[in-house]
């Protein structure tokens, strides 16, 4: 993760535990679920936008995780397994899920959410203006279509690097640079007009 | 990025790369010193860049719900020991029933599913009877010997069984090959019939032979009419045919002039002297001549002759009303008709032929 100094030395302790695990310790499995559950749980919201959904699709990431134990692979951080995980089954439910796919270069498209947000919200106070922000923002982050959406979520909320998010997503480094670059770009292109028509 | 060929585009590439935060940039001292000058001299680029730093804020004031007990449901779902199913002993319901009248317990296959097996192998039984059955009452040709003998005595019994191994499955033949189902009702053939009723036939003199295709059509030939089975149809050489379509199948009549495909009608088709008539009770049928290259439509109440010699180089014949003169009068839906230049082609491949035990009593070998 960028800029986290306490990495190196969790990851030790995670292979101190999966060791305990594949030797026949399987209640070792608990200090892992501890500990992961909660930024699992997270990515899954900011993927899925529902409790229930997130919920269910982090069980089933330590389910997973706990039956394939012995597939992890001890070069690659714990936590990224786990993230890997998560995002397949992620992809497995937006295969099955209809999502709203918006177009990331577009100029003069009229059905745009911001103008619908904009009409709602008329002479906000600061605070609830940030708040607005921050909701209108990742409700078109929401929009995105899945492979830029899971880049910015890894990005944004994961702080992960470019490397992990390619190990992650196992895409090329360059992939997620250009799908980095065009989502945000998008994003604050949004943004600008938001603020626009908000003015 | 050279500095002094730095502009807005360049600029906005970089706010979007590192949030807004230029320092977050792997790039030269100098760059970052031209960029910032070009973010003090420039409003726009400015404006943007606050709107990338306030963009990221916003994304990160996003909160995630808590969720209070997750880790410990997690851990007791994959920890926590299956329980055994309880199984609650129900009333027997029909199957179940069934299964026991017939011996079978619960121990071994569900009750469901050998009551169904056993259904099956009933229904199986049952089908198989039936098809003989209607072997024995549509008299497929040598299904035994006493058949064979009525139908002609001279067939050798290898022919005989040669035919009957064509036909030993009606349905299913019919479906591979084509193979149309005739079904005498009345009437009686001319001269030596061969044992598979292959080649040219003729209907005795003195009588009007009538029979049934596939539950779905009602045919009548005049007496004396010389033809042959085609396939899903009749190949008609001289005569009259009587066609009621009844059931939407496909049937088709041939003459050396034309080819009558019908979907569901009510026609007629006779030919003498090299020309062939087709009449139309009711509905339209639809009428393509080769020889010149015209569609035409019939509809109820209308004939039509066809003769290679007139069709030659004139257009088609005009569509005249016919006065009632087929021996066969009833409704008709639609038809199709194909007209070729010399040559009959009829698109069914394979031989027809199952004719009832009907045909067979009516003395069809001793017809003329």
């Amino acid at each position: 993760m960028r800029g986290n100094s306490s990495a190196v030395l969790m990851q030790n302790n995670d292979t101190e535990v999966i060791e305990k695990i594949k030797s026949g310790d399987n209640s070792e499995f608990e200090k892992l679920i501890t500990r992961y559950s909660r930024m699992i749980f997270s990515l899954s919201y900011r993927l899925l936008r529902n409790v229930e959904e997130a919920n269910d699709l982090t069980q089933e990431v330590f389910f997973r995780a706990y039956r394939f134990i012995d597939k992890y692979n001890p070069e690659f951080k714990f936590s990224t397994w786990l993230v890997r995980i998560t995002y397949n089954l992620y992809k497995d439910r937006f295969k099955t899920k209809q999502v709203q796919i918006i177009q990331l270069t577009h100029a003069d498209d009229d059905d745009r959410p911001e103008e619908q947000i904009a009409d709602k919200s008329a002479g906000p106070d600061e605070r609830v203006e940030k708040s607005l922000k921050s909701k209108e923002i990742v409700s078109i982050i929401n929009m995105l279509p899945g492979n830029y959406k899971s880049v910015i979520v890894l990005y944004f909320w994961g702080d992960y690097s470019y490397e992990e998010i390619a190990e992650i997503l196992e895409i090329p480094v360059g992939t997620v640079k250009s799908r980095l670059k065009r989502a945000k770009g998008f994003l604050l292109e949004k943004y600008v007009r938001l603020l626009e028509k908000w003015k | 990025m050279e500095v002094n060929d730095m502009n807005c585009a360049e600029v906005k590439k970089s706010i979007i790369e590192a949030d807004g935060k230029f320092e977050k940039l792997a790039v030269s001292a100098a760059t970052l010193a031209e960029l910032n000058s070009h973010i003090s001299s420039c409003e726009k680029c400015a404006s943007l860049k606050r709107r990338m730093i306030e963009m990221t804020s916003a994304i990160a004031l996003d909160r995630v719900p808590e969720t209070p007990g997750l880790a410990a449901e997690i851990s007791r779902r994959i920890f926590q020991p299956k329980q055994a199913p309880v199984i609650v002993q129900s009333e027997p319901g029909f199957f179940e029933k069934l299964a026991s009248l017939l011996g079978i317990g619960r121990e071994g296959f569900s009750p469901a599913f050998s009551a169904i097996a056993i259904l099956l192998v009933v229904g199986a039984i049952a089908g198989y009877l039936y098809v003989k059955s209607l072997d024995s009452e549509n008299g497929i040709i040598a299904v035994n010997e006493t058949n064979k003998n009525q139908i002609n005595p001279e067939v050798p019994k290898k022919q005989a069984v040669a035919v009957k191994e064509n036909i030993v499955t009606p349905k299913e033949e019919q479906k591979k090959n084509n193979v149309g189902i005739f079904t005498v009702s009345s009437g009686k053939l001319a001269g030596n019939v061969p044992a598979d009723f292959s080649g040219r036939l003729s209907v005795a003199e003195d009588s009007e032979l009538k029979f049934n295709y596939k539950n779905a059509v009602n045919i009548a030939l005049t007496p004396g009419t010389r033809f042959s089975f085609v396939g899903a149809g009749i190949e008609l050489e001289s005569g009259s045919l009587s066609a009621d379509v009844y059931v939407k199948t496909k049937f088709t009549v041939a003459t050396p002039e034309a080819i009558v495909e019908v979907t569901g009608t009510r026609f007629t088709v006779s030919r003498t002297n090299g020309e062939t008539e087709i009449s139309v009770t009711q509905g339209n049928v639809r009428v393509t001549d080769l020889v010149c290259c015209e569609v035409s439509s019939l509809t109820a109440g209308c004939k039509k002759s066809v003769s290679t010699k007139k069709h030659k180089k004139e257009p088609l014949k005009s569509i005249e009303t016919i006065h009632e003169t087929s021996p066969v009068v009833i409704n008709a839906v639609t038809s199709e008709i194909v007209l070729h230049d010399d040559t009959v082609e009829v698109k069914s491949d394979t031989k027809v032929i199952n004719l009832i035990d009907k045909l067979k009593n009516d003395n069809i070998n001793g017809g003329k």
